[in-house]
């Protein structure tokens, strides 16, 4: 039985039917009725069903159909430097701004824009389609998407440079933003996907990634939304023959964070790398739900996922790694390791494996501690103060996942922000 | 008097560990205690560097002129007081020289001196490294990361020489040293010393003590100092052995 409240179901029909003028094709209007529709038969995932026990999304439910005119406007945040050559991608309270976008000549073939420009010649098939699967609010965002971001990459080409897409948000509104990165053969990307807001918006979010034969791609979200905020993401990653993904998923924000992160691999031969962090504090919650679906002979991945949490914080962890039958030398390996910085502060971690084939290699793992004390006084014993002590000790833990990121300026600002963070936790443990 | 301890009584969950030590260091001057294993040591450096976990039941600890036991450990670093540990902790993802960095500048930030630059900085730990013949690796490595017992012992004396403290305690930092190795500590402890500065060296073997040469050798035994002397105290004890002081202060 759904518990979560219901009025967000005329506000979401009022906001759809607002933005049928918006210019798009007959056959975009459809669809988007049709997902809608959809979505509310099954309704928001609700704290009865496994997946989401955890994770009780009904303040995010009471906050639908928030429209932009409604809410003031916070400033715009800062975001990182990118270097002159990057390609971004910039929305603004959903919308494409061309104005804060950038995006030079690129290889012949390549398609690099938002939604909007791609739904004109599109079959809304590939570009709003809902992966089996995912949670209900896959169908939400392909009702209510405004725009989003579309990358495609024909065979044997290699992007030079990578792909910023950034969301940033200002005002309480709902965003859905979205997502679609389509890798030829061979072909080769780095993509960064970056949400950060001010106001307390409402993020429901799809990205949707593919790699054909022998592609590689590098995708790096950071989720910075303010602590107000709400962000709940699908993500679905799906591997052809050899081909390989490095991901990297860092959530510093939002007061309810929420990934779900599928990866398929179906080739033989594919791989999938893939390193998270989530820094939690005050009470806010961040949930990472990961399927790791290997179907195919000589597949391997490896997982590694640090959460800190602190104060009355809550992180929540699932891995599961799931082996078909066919899946025959199978290389997988899953850990998440934790720690808690006071009293308070709480982790539901759990690895799971599901395993069909009889000849393979899988392992998990999960531990929880605290900060190592006999570190702790040492660094202080070397003059260092107790916080900034600290810190370096929960930076430490953290730089494993934050040396992935693609480039050095991202690293920098990835630390920078969990420094910020850290010295906003500042509570000190009782011994 | 730069460190004055009357009287103290320390226990550890409820086992009397020290029980009455008294011990007086004045600036300039290089003391060493030794004793048998289990005679409280460690327990004192640590203490003195202001670990948790002791239970102070009587007694003073004042150094120059300031109660030490109500200052934090990092107040007493940034004061000039600098632990070389038996067993340094490896603190992997935290850099060498990070680290000694936010040290210095913290020590200089408490004594109202401006940061070091980078510049400055650098040139300093390459001059100190080449001394303590440090592989230069060090600086892209974390803190003690991968070293074998020497280099984390030379690492200790290392840091000594950039922090430049005005009480160093060593804590049997001579263990597990081979000779070339500790003849490179030894000389770094005794490029520290200074007419301003002291050092405190906890030492289970003379053999130190051929290359640091105390002023003051004292015995910790049973709780407390049973006998001070000088270096021909550690000649004594090297010869003899523990049992006979001991025997006589119990008796």
């Amino acid at each position: 039985m759904n518990t979560t409240p219901d009025n967000y179901r005329a506000a979401l029909a009022t906001t759809l039917e607002q933005d049928a003028d918006a210019g798009y094709p007959r056959w975009v209007k459809e669809a988007r009725s049709a997902a809608l529709q959809k979505f509310l038969d099954e309704g928001f995932p609700h704290v009865k069903l496994e997946n989401w026990r955890y994770t009780n999304l009904a303040p995010m439910a009471e906050r639908i159909g928030v429209s932009v005119s409604e809410s003031v406007r916070s400033n715009e945040p800062a975001l990182p430097a990118s270097d002159a050559d990057a390609i971004t991608l910039v929305f603004v309270n959903g919308l494409f701004s061309a104005k804060r976008s950038s995006l030079k000549s690129l290889p012949a073939g390549v398609v690099v824009g938002n939604l909007a420009s791609q739904l004109e010649n599109e079959d809304t098939d590939k570009l709003l389609s809902v992966v089996p699967g995912n949670s209900s609010l896959a169908q939400l965002n392909s009702a209510m998407v405004s725009d989003g971001a579309v990358l495609r990459i024909p065979d044997n080409i290699e992007l030079p440079h990578a792909v910023h897409i950034v969301y940033s948000n200002t005002t309480a509104a709902n965003v859905f933003p979205r997502v679609t990165v389509q890798l030829g053969r061979n072909a080769k990307a780095t993509v960064i996907e970056h949400h950060i807001s001010n106001g307390a918006c409402v993020s429901a979010a799809v990205t949707n990634l593919e790699c054909a034969d022998g592609a590689q791609l590098c995708y790096q979200k950071l989720q910075e939304e303010s602590a107000e905020s709400y962000h709940v993401a699908v993500q679905n990653i799906s591997l052809a023959k050899d081909s390989r993904c490095d991901i990297v998923n860092i959530d510093l924000g939002a007061a309810i964070g929420r990934n779900d992160l599928r990866i398929l691999l179906q080739g033989s031969g594919a791989e999938a790398h893939i390193n998270g962090l989530f820094l939690v504090d005050g009470a806010r919650l961040t949930d990472n739900h990961l399927h790791l679906e290997h179907q195919a002979p000589h597949t391997s991945s490896r997982a590694h996922y640090a959460g800190v949490v602190a104060n009355k914080g809550r992180g929540v962890f699932n891995g599961m790694i799931h082996v078909t039958q066919a899946a025959q030398k199978t290389d997988a390996a899953l850990y998440n390791k934790n720690l808690l910085l006071t009293e308070g502060a709480e982790i539901d971690t759990k690895p799971e494996l599901e395993i069909y084939a009889d000849d393979v290699k899988c392992a998990h793992g999960s531990t929880t501690g605290q900060l190592d004390a006999g570190s702790l006084f040492y660094l202080r014993t070397r003059g260092v103060p107790e916080q900034a002590a600290r810190n370096m000790l929960v930076q430490a833990f953290a730089t494993e996942v934050v040396q992935q990121l693609a480039t050095e300026a991202l690293r920098n600002y990835v630390l920078n922000s969990v420094e910020q963070r850290l010295n906003e936790f500042g509570a000190v443990v009782e011994a | 008097m730069l460190l004055d301890i009357k009287n103290l009584h320390v226990e550890i969950d409820g086992k009397k560990i020290l029980k009455g030590l008294n011990l007086s260091i004045k600036v300039g001057e290089v003391h060493a205690i030794m004793g048998p294993n289990g005679s409280g040591k460690s327990t004192l450096a640590q203490l003195l560097a202001g670990r948790e976990g002791y239970d102070i039941t009587e007694g003073t600890v004042t150094y120059n002129g300031v109660d030490l036991l109500d200052l934090e450990p990092e107040k007493r670093a940034q004061a000039g007081i600098f632990l070389g540990f038996q067993y340094p902790v490896e603190i992997p993802g935290v850099n060498n020289v990070y680290l000694l960095k936010a040290a210095l500048n913290a020590r200089l930030k408490a004594a109202g001196k401006p940061e070091i630059d980078a510049v400055s900085f650098m040139r300093l730990v390459k001059e100190k490294a080449a001394l303590m013949e440090m592989d230069q690796s060090f600086m892209q490595r974390s803190v003690n990361e991968g070293f074998s017992g020497g280099e984390k012992k030379r690492n200790e004396i290392f840091q000594m020489s950039i922090l430049e403290p005005t009480l160093a305690i060593l804590d049997e930092t001579d263990s597990g040293l081979d000779i070339d190795a500790l003849k490179v500590v030894a000389n770094g402890v005794n490029m520290q010393r200074r007419d301003d500065r002291s050092v405190l060296l906890i030492t289970h073997y003379q053999r130190l003590l051929d290359y640091i040469e105390p002023d003051y050798v004292h015995v910790l035994a049973l709780g407390r100092i049973i006998r001070s002397g000088d270096k021909s105290l550690a000649l004594q004890l090297e010869a003899e052995g523990y049992d006979e002081l001991m025997a006589q202060a119990a008796g």
